[in-house]
C-alpha cells in the first residue's frame, strides 16, 4: 500500500511537472487548487485540464504518457521497484475510474499520496495539477493508463481527441523496455489476435482480474480499426528472452524460434520433452516401434531412436514450422496466395499475404516478418496438429454448441471450415468433428456449386424448390435463395 | 477419455450387429432393408470396416466427422478405385507427413447437405448438361449425364461414375463411385516441408 502511494506521488510529480510550467496552472498555489479540484466543480485548473483538443491536451497526453516513462526512469535511479509501482498506480487509478464512482477513490488516493510526499512548492503544485489531470474527464486518461497496462499503443487513442495519437512510437525503446519488464514480472504472455473475431485476446499469466482482461479486449477492439501502426503491436514479441512466438501453445519450455528446432535433429532429445508422450488417440499416427519412439514439444513431434536416444526426425505440428515473428523465407512469387483465397486476403499497404504448405501467412511489408498465420483447413490443419494458442476460447458457431461442449479431456474449437476436438493436455487436434462449408450468409450470393438441391431429408417436405425460391443447406442452416439473383435472402431454419 | 471409449464401444457393437448389403467383402448376412434405412447408422458406421476409404478417413481423423451430425453427402470410392492409384500413392498419403494432403483429398469427396442422385440429375438438366457441385472445401466437381449414369469430373481431369447411389444414413447419404477424385494442385510449392 505504501509503495503504491509513494509511487503514485512519483507519478504525480512526473505528470504535473511540465504542466506546472504553464502559468495558468499555477493558479492559487497548491492548496487552493486542491480545494477547487476537490469540489469537483469546474474549477479553472480543472476545466483547463480537461481534454479539449489543442495544445494542452497534447501536452497532457504527452506528459501523461511520458510521465510513466520519466517516472520509470527516475524511479530507476531510486530503485526499480518504483517503476513498477508507478504503473501499478496508474492501473489502479484507471481501474478505479473505470468502476464508476471510482473518481472519488482516485481522488482520495491521490490526496493521500500527495500528502505523504509533501516536498515543497513544486510538489504542492504538482499535487493540485495531478489531481486535476487524474480526474480529467476525457478518455485519454483511462485509455492511456490502459495503454501502459495493456501494452498497446492503440488503446491510447482518445475518441474525442486525436492528439493523443501524437504520443506514438517515439520513445519506443523506453516503452519496449518497460514492456519487457512488465511482461517478466507479470508472467504476461504476448498478445495474440484472433483473426476471425478481429479482436485482441490478451493471454495473461495473471489470473486475477477478469474485469481488467475483458476491458482490455474491448478497448483494444475499439482501437483496432484505427490507423495506428500495427507493427508496434508486435514490438518485443519476436525473439524475446521469454518471447515464444504466440503461434505455439502453452507448453514450450525450450522456446526457440521455430526454425531453430531443426538443429535438434541428430542430437539428444531435450530433457524437457522426455515425458511428453503423445495422446492416446494420436498414437496411431506416430506409433512407437522397436526402433523408435515419439515425443512432442514446441510444435514438433520428435522421432527418437531407442538405442541412441538421438532425434532422427522432426515432424512439424503447426504452420510447417514457421512462426509469428519469423521472417517469411520465400520471396519468390510462387508463394502468392491462390486465386480462390485472394478475395479474403487482399493486400494492404501494411500487409501482404503469402501462401505455403496450406497456411496463409500475413507478412508485414516493412519488416518481412510474419504477423499472423491463417490455416486453410483443407490443407493445413488436421489431426495431430497443434492448435494455435490464439484459439483459446470456445468459439463454435451457435448452432453447433449443443453438440460439442468442452469437458475435462477435450475442448472444441472452430477454425474456418472445421470444428476440431482438441486434447486438453497437449493442445493437439485429435479429430475433426464437423466440416463446414464457407461463403454462405444472408445477403451474399450463393456460391458456385450449389445448383443441386441439398436440403436434408427430414426437411424436404417443408422446404422445396419453387420458381420463386430455392432452399439450400449449409452449416446447420437452411437458407432461402432467390433463384433469379442467386442471393441468399434468409435463414429459414436452423438445424443440426 | 470415457466418451471416446464409449463411442468406440458403440461403433464396435454396431459394426458387429449391422450386416449391410453394400459390403464388398460379402461376408455378412444382412438385414438388408434395415441397413439402407436412415436412422440406425451414421455414415461412418455404415462404411465397410475393411474399406480403404474408412482407413483413410481414420488416418485423417475424419471418421469422427462422418459420425457427427452432418449432414454430409459422401462419395465413396471403391477399394478397386484406390487400387488404381499410382503405386504407393495411397501409402504415402497415409503417412503423418501427408495428413494435410489426405484431408484435402477426402474433403474433396464430401458435399454439403444431402444431395440425392435425382437432385444432381435435376441440376444437370437445369444447367444445360453440366452442373457444378461444391465440395465442403469450396472446390468443385462437374457432374454430367453419361447414359443412365451420373459422371463426375474432378479438377485434375479424372472421372468417376456413380455406381450405387442414395444410401441414406442418419447423418446424410452415401454414393459409391468407381474412381478416386483428385483435387486441383493448389499454388503451394513443397519447399520447406522436408525435414
Amino acid at each position: 500500500m505504501h509503495r503504491l502511494m509513494l509511487a503514485a506521488g512519483v507519478a504525480a510529480l512526473a505528470i504535473a511537472a511540465p504542466a506546472a510550467a504553464k502559468p495558468e496552472k499555477k493558479g492559487g498555489g497548491g492548496g487552493a487548487q486542491a480545494s477547487q479540484v476537490e469540489r469537483g466543480g469546474g474549477g479553472g485548473a480543472q476545466a483547463r485540464s480537461q481534454n479539449r483538443g489543442g495544445g494542452e491536451a497534447r501536452a497532457q497526453a504527452r506528459s501523461q504518457n511520458r510521465g510513466g516513462e520519466r517516472a520509470a526512469a527516475r524511479a530507476q535511479a531510486r530503485g526499480g521497484g518504483e517503476a513498477r509501482a508507478s504503473r501499478d498506480v496508474q492501473r489502479t487509478a484507471a481501474r478505479a475510474q473505470q468502476r464508476g464512482g471510482g473518481e472519488a477513490r482516485a481522488q482520495r488516493q491521490e490526496m493521500r499520496l500527495a500528502t505523504m510526499q509533501a516536498r515543497g512548492n513544486s510538489e504542492a503544485r504538482a499535487k493540485g495539477n495531478n489531481r486535476a489531470e487524474t480526474r480529467a474527464r476525457g478518455n485519454a486518461n483511462s485509455r492511456i493508463a490502459e495503454d501502459r497496462r495493456g501494452n498497446n499503443r492503440a488503446q491510447a487513442r482518445n475518441r474525442g481527441n486525436d492528439n493523443v495519437r501524437v504520443v506514438e512510437d517515439r520513445r519506443r525503446d523506453d516503452r519496449q523496455q518497460l514492456r519487457l519488464r512488465e511482461r517478466e514480472r507479470d508472467g504476461q504472455r504476448a498478445q495474440m489476435r484472433d483473426r476471425d473475431r478481429d479482436r485482441l485476446v490478451i493471454r495473461d499469466g495473471r489470473r486475477g482480474d477478469w474485469n481488467d482482461r475483458n476491458r482490455d479486449r474491448d478497448t483494444a477492439r475499439d482501437g483496432w480499426r484505427g490507423d495506428w501502426g500495427d507493427r508496434d503491436r508486435w514490438t518485443g514479441v519476436h525473439g524475446l528472452r521469454d518471447g515464444c512466438p504466440p503461434g505455439l501453445a502453452n507448453k514450450n519450455p525450450l522456446c526457440m524460434p521455430p526454425g531453430q528446432y531443426r538443429k535438434l535433429q541428430g542430437s539428444v532429445l531435450p530433457a524437457a520433452y522426455a515425458d511428453n508422450v503423445l495422446p492416446r488417440e494420436l498414437r496411431y499416427l506416430y506409433p512407437d516401434s522397436d526402433r523408435y519412439y515419439y515425443r512432442y514439444g514446441d510444435g514438433y513431434a520428435y522421432r527418437v531412436n531407442r538405442e541412441t536416444n538421438l532425434v532422427s526426425a522432426l515432424l512439424p505440428l503447426i504452420g510447417a514450422s514457421l512462426g509469428i515473428g519469423q521472417q517469411f523465407p520465400y520471396s519468390s512469387p510462387a508463394y502468392q496466395v491462390p486465386s480462390y483465397y485472394q478475395p479474403f486476403y487482399p493486400a494492404t499497404d501494411r500487409f501482404e499475404y503469402r501462401y505455403a504448405n496450406g497456411y496463409i501467412y500475413e507478412v508485414d511489408r516493412y519488416t518481412g516478418a510474419i504477423t499472423d498465420i491463417i490455416p486453410q483447413y483443407d490443407h493445413g490443419y488436421g489431426v495431430g496438429q497443434m492448435l494455435p494458442a490464439s484459439y483459446s476460447y470456445y468459439n463454435l458457431p451457435q448452432q453447433y454448441r449443443q453438440w460439442y461442449v468442452d469437458d475435462d479431456d477435450y475442448y472444441y474449437r472452430y477454425a474456418p471450415g472445421s470444428i476440431y476436438r482438441v486434447d486438453r493436455q497437449t493442445n493437439l487436434i485429435t479429430s475433426i468433428v464437423s466440416l463446414l462449408a464457407g461463403g454462405l450468409g444472408v445477403g451474399q450470393q450463393l456460391p458456385m456449386g450449389y445448383n443441386a438441391y441439398n436440403v436434408p431429408l427430414d426437411y424436404r417436405d417443408r422446404y422445396y424448390d419453387t420458381p420463386d425460391s430455392w432452399y439450400r443447406y449449409a452449416n446447420g442452416n437452411i437458407y432461402q435463395v432467390d433463384p433469379t439473383t442467386r442471393l441468399i435472402t434468409a435463414i429459414v431454419q436452423a438445424i443440426v | 477419455m470415457t466418451k471416446s471409449l464409449q463411442w468406440l464401444g458403440a461403433t464396435a457393437a454396431l459394426l458387429l450387429v449391422a450386416g449391410c448389403g453394400d459390403r464388398d467383402s460379402g461376408n455378412a448376412a444382412g438385414n438388408g432393408p434395415a441397413a439402407t434405412e436412415a436412422g440406425a447408422q451414421t455414415i461412418a458406421s455404415g462404411l465397410d470396416e475393411n474399406s480403404r476409404f474408412l482407413a483413410a478417413a481414420r488416418a485423417a481423423g475424419m471418421d469422427a466427422t462422418l459420425a457427427g451430425p452432418g449432414p454430409y453427402t459422401v462419395l465413396v470410392p471403391s477399394d478397386q478405385a484406390f487400387g488404381n492409384l499410382p503405386d504407393g500413392r495411397l501409402e504415402t498419403l497415409m503417412q503423418p507427413e501427408s495428413r494435410a494432403e489426405l484431408t484435402r483429398l477426402l474433403t474433396y469427396h464430401v458435399l454439403t447437405g444431402t444431395v440425392l442422385a435425382e437432385d444432381i440429375g435435376r441440376a444437370i438438366d437445369n444447367s444445360d448438361g453440366r452442373a457444378l457441385l461444391a465440395t465442403i472445401g469450396g472446390e468443385t466437381l462437374t457432374a454430367t449425364r453419361d447414359g443412365g449414369n451420373i459422371l463426375l469430373a474432378d479438377a485434375a481431369g479424372g472421372r468417376a461414375t456413380i455406381t450405387r447411389a442414395d444410401e441414406t444414413r442418419s447423418n446424410g447419404v452415401v454414393h459409391h463411385i468407381d474412381g478416386v477424385l483428385m483435387p486441383g494442385q493448389g499454388a503451394a510449392p513443397q519447399g520447406e516441408q522436408q525435414q
